[in-house]
């Protein structure tokens, strides 16, 4: 859009060019100067690629220096654009204010001070301890290094499987089959249960869930494999059911993202000789791309803040009240939790981000070869300037000794 | 049925045509088993089947288990023989689980509690997950990483500084509790909620709101007439997961909207407290007539349970039905 805006005014840009070349061509008159002074115009061949660019030719001076213009970097479409979305997030931007923020930095001003809640005086400040607050927090709970490790390594092992394997449920859900309504209400089950009251009283009678009993399974993996082979297979032998019950949500979001696939575009690919795999690849997993993100950035929460199955969230409830633990230590630990969680969030979000559009690529490869351009012009014009300066002086050192006749050195300049 | 005619020899010559071809052969054999276009074939059909059903079996077990158990009479549960069937199929368990558990009103609180700030949730999800997806604006990617910081950051730490703020704006003891929040956004889960709007949000093509706004829609415009619609999905899933979610919390609900003043009971929070609630009603029945006898069991138990999800089942099976009648709505916004 800029660009566009600016092309005319490329001409300008040669004129103001143009101008300080003619400046130089005023002082130079001998021809080998003007071969000199053309040797200099071929390093100005950037005006050439500057014209395609688009340069704004308020931002350098006729020195050639940058300008120190405050230059105009939205346009009224972007700022209006802008406007719409403060508009749309305003709910949530007057309840994180109100009723967010408030707890926030409340949690945060504890977890470098140390806190004592009594019933009667409510909250009271003993003294402030800033980083050693965290220190010793640290100090108390010394396993949090190694079931964070654990933690970590768990939710890299079992992002991954939940989200493909409900993806997978999904597409078998999404298929026309009979008794499709039945097999969506059985696999909403787990929404219902793992956030509810059913999970208390099963777990209360078995101690977990179990569908499937392992250990014929587990058995025959240890008799067919090495020991530290072993452990690990019989490991996620033991988390799959766990796996199964954490991914309700995730297919339900997943199918609801598969519907919205129009199949016409399946009809016109399969006309088109595509095979299913190829349309999986092409058109389900492109339109499906960001609910990948979304699932797995719900696995990692719901899976770093699970109290059944997350060392670290069981602790943090029972730190609370212990004596040792309190507001204060336990807010530490818990924002000193949620940064790495945020972290590690980060990181899967730069993994599965959707790779940014073409044209966005391209516009901001232009910017960048605009400002990089922008910045050689200007040197090469600074260099300009000092050539001709230097120029000038030695023309005028010339053309006094040439009046001062044959003399090689002294003589007055104006003698004559 | 319509009266049988004469075949014309074209019609006889096709019927024989299809008679000739209908033995077994390579081509049938293949296509039976690996599909054709139109249907899907046998092998995968019966792989989706198998799959299917040995997962759903995982998740139905538990379920199936809570229900024949919540059939069984006292002598049932002792016997050790009996692990499924129930001897006979004892509906007085569930007679007096609901008369326990007060379940019409709880049923009715419930129903309250869960489906308002639910449908709010739905509606100011949806707006404030537009204005993450389609603007950009100074801040966003800040206001983004609050969103899911808010989200990480463990309940345990936060309740308490939050029912401060909470009491602070009077909001506790009645089902503003949950009403503001879920207009402010700030709901049970609302960021995964903004989240799941977003990313339907971002599946619509670019060209299509490009289109529109070439056509003269504005923003507002574009937002009913594009966006919605085409985010039909997210608000059946923003829907089922909230109302799950704020059914099933019962601690919150406690601490927020039934915690002092009992004028409301969820069917949650009645069956948390369902042992005690059942020994009283069991002695209250027993001392007007003599014939019950009933003392708190698993049966008991798991009937307060069933009765728990099975409102949750009814509206699921309800609302998968819209699932389906999304695809339509959506074919129009494709490109």
């Amino acid at each position: 859009m800029t660009n566009d805006n600016l092309t005319p005014e490329v001409n300008e840009v040669t004129q103001t060019v143009d101008r300080v070349e003619s400046a130089a061509t005023e002082t130079a008159a001998t021809p080998a100067k003007d071969l000199k002074k053309k040797k200099k115009k071929k390093k100005y061949t950037v005006e050439e690629i500057l014209a395609e660019g688009g340069i704004d030719p308020n931002a350098v001076d006729d020195n050639g220096r940058k300008r120190k213009v405050k230059v105009r970097t939205k346009s009224k479409l972007k700022r209006r654009e802008a406007r719409m979305g403060y508009f749309f997030i305003l709910p949530w931007l007057i309840g994180t204010l109100s009723l967010l923020a408030a707890p926030m930095i409340t949690t945060l001003y504890w977890s470098f001070n140390d806190i004592k809640v009594m019933p009667a005086k409510g909250v009271w400040n003993r003294q402030y301890m800033g980083l050693a607050q965290y220190k010793e927090t640290l100090s108390i709970y010394q396993d949090f290094p190694t079931d964070l490790a654990s933690l970590l390594v768990r939710l890299t092992l079992s992002v991954p499987v939940v989200v493909v394997f409900a993806l997978l449920m999904a597409m078998l859900l999404n298929m026309k089959l009979k008794g499709k309504g039945i097999f969506r209400t059985i696999y909403f089950l787990p929404v219902i249960v793992v956030s509810g009251p059913v999970m208390a009283q099963i777990s209360s009678e078995s101690g977990r869930i179990d569908a499937v009993d392992l250990t014929t399974i587990t058995a025959m993996i240890q008799g067919a494999l090495p020991r530290f082979i072993a452990t690990p297979v019989i490991s996620i032998f033991e988390q799959i059911i766990m796996i199964l019950w954490y991914g309700g949500v995730q297919i339900l979001i997943f199918l609801a993202a598969l519907q919205k696939i129009n199949p016409s575009l399946y009809e016109a690919a399969k006309i088109d000789g595509g095979s299913g795999w190829e349309c999986f690849w092409k058109i389900t997993l492109p339109t499906i791309r960001p609910m990948i993100l979304l699932n797995a950035i719900y696995t990692v929460v719901f899976l770093s803040a699970d109290e059944t199955s997350n060392a670290i969230i069981t602790y943090l409830a029972g730190f609370m009240t212990t004596p040792r633990g309190g507001y204060s230590r336990t807010s530490a630990l818990g924002w000193m939790y949620s940064i790495i969680i945020l972290v590690f969030i980060g990181l899967v979000a730069l993994v599965l981000m959707e790779k940014r559009d073409i044209y966005a690529k391209q516009a901001a490869k232009r910017k960048k070869f605009e400002k990089r351009t922008r910045k050689n012009l200007a040197k090469s014009q600074k260099h300009l300037e000092k050539n001709n300066k230097k120029y000038a002086k030695h023309l005028a050192k010339q053309e006094a000794r040439k009046k001062s006749g044959k003399k090689l050195k002294g003589g007055e300049p104006f003698d004559d | 049925m319509t009266k049988k005619r004469k075949l014309t020899a074209e019609e006889k010559e096709i019927l024989a045509r299809g008679k000739r071809k209908s033995g077994i052969n390579k081509e049938k054999v293949r296509k039976f088993l690996l599909g054709s276009r139109e249907k899907y074939g046998f092998i995968k059909t019966f792989l989706a089947y198998a799959v299917l059903i040995a997962i759903g079996f995982v998740f139905m077990y538990p379920i199936l288990k809570m229900i024949s158990t919540s059939f069984m009479s006292l002598d049932d549960l002792l016997n050790g023989s009996i692990t499924w069937l129930p001897s006979k199929f004892q509906t007085s368990n569930y007679k007096d689980a609901l008369n326990a558990m007060d379940y019409w009103k709880a049923l009715k609180d419930s129903l309250m509690i869960a489906g308002i700030p639910t449908l709010i949730q739905v509606v100011v999800c949806g707006v404030v997950g537009y204005g993450f997806a389609r603007f950009n604006f100074f801040g966003k990617k800040l206001c983004i990483g609050i969103l899911i910081l808010a989200f990480v950051l463990p309940q345990q730490i936060l309740i308490t500084p939050t029912y401060v703020v909470y009491s602070q704006l009077g909001l506790t003891n009645s089902l503003l509790a949950y009403i503001v929040p879920a207009l402010l956004g700030q709901g049970i889960k609302a960021p995964i909620f903004i989240l799941i709007y977003m990313s339907f949000y971002r599946q619509i093509p670019q060209s299509l709101v490009e289109a529109a706004s070439i056509d003269g829609a504005g923003y507002f415009k574009s937002f009913f007439k594009i966006a919605i619609p085409s985010a039909t999905g997210a608000m059946i899933v923003v829907l089922l997961f909230s109302f799950v979610w704020y059914w099933n919390e019962s601690y919150l609900t406690n601490l927020y909207i039934t915690g002092r003043r009992s004028e409301y009971t969820t069917i949650i929070t009645s069956l948390s407290k369902f042992d005690s609630s059942f020994d009283a009603y069991a002695n209250s029945s027993s001392a007007g007539s003599s014939s019950s006898s009933a003392s708190i069991n698993e049966a008991y138990r798991m009937a307060g349970t069933v009765l728990s999800v099975l409102p949750l089942m009814i509206l699921y099976f309800i609302m998968q039905r819209y699932f389906v009648e999304s695809i339509d709505n959506a074919g129009i916004t494709g490109e």
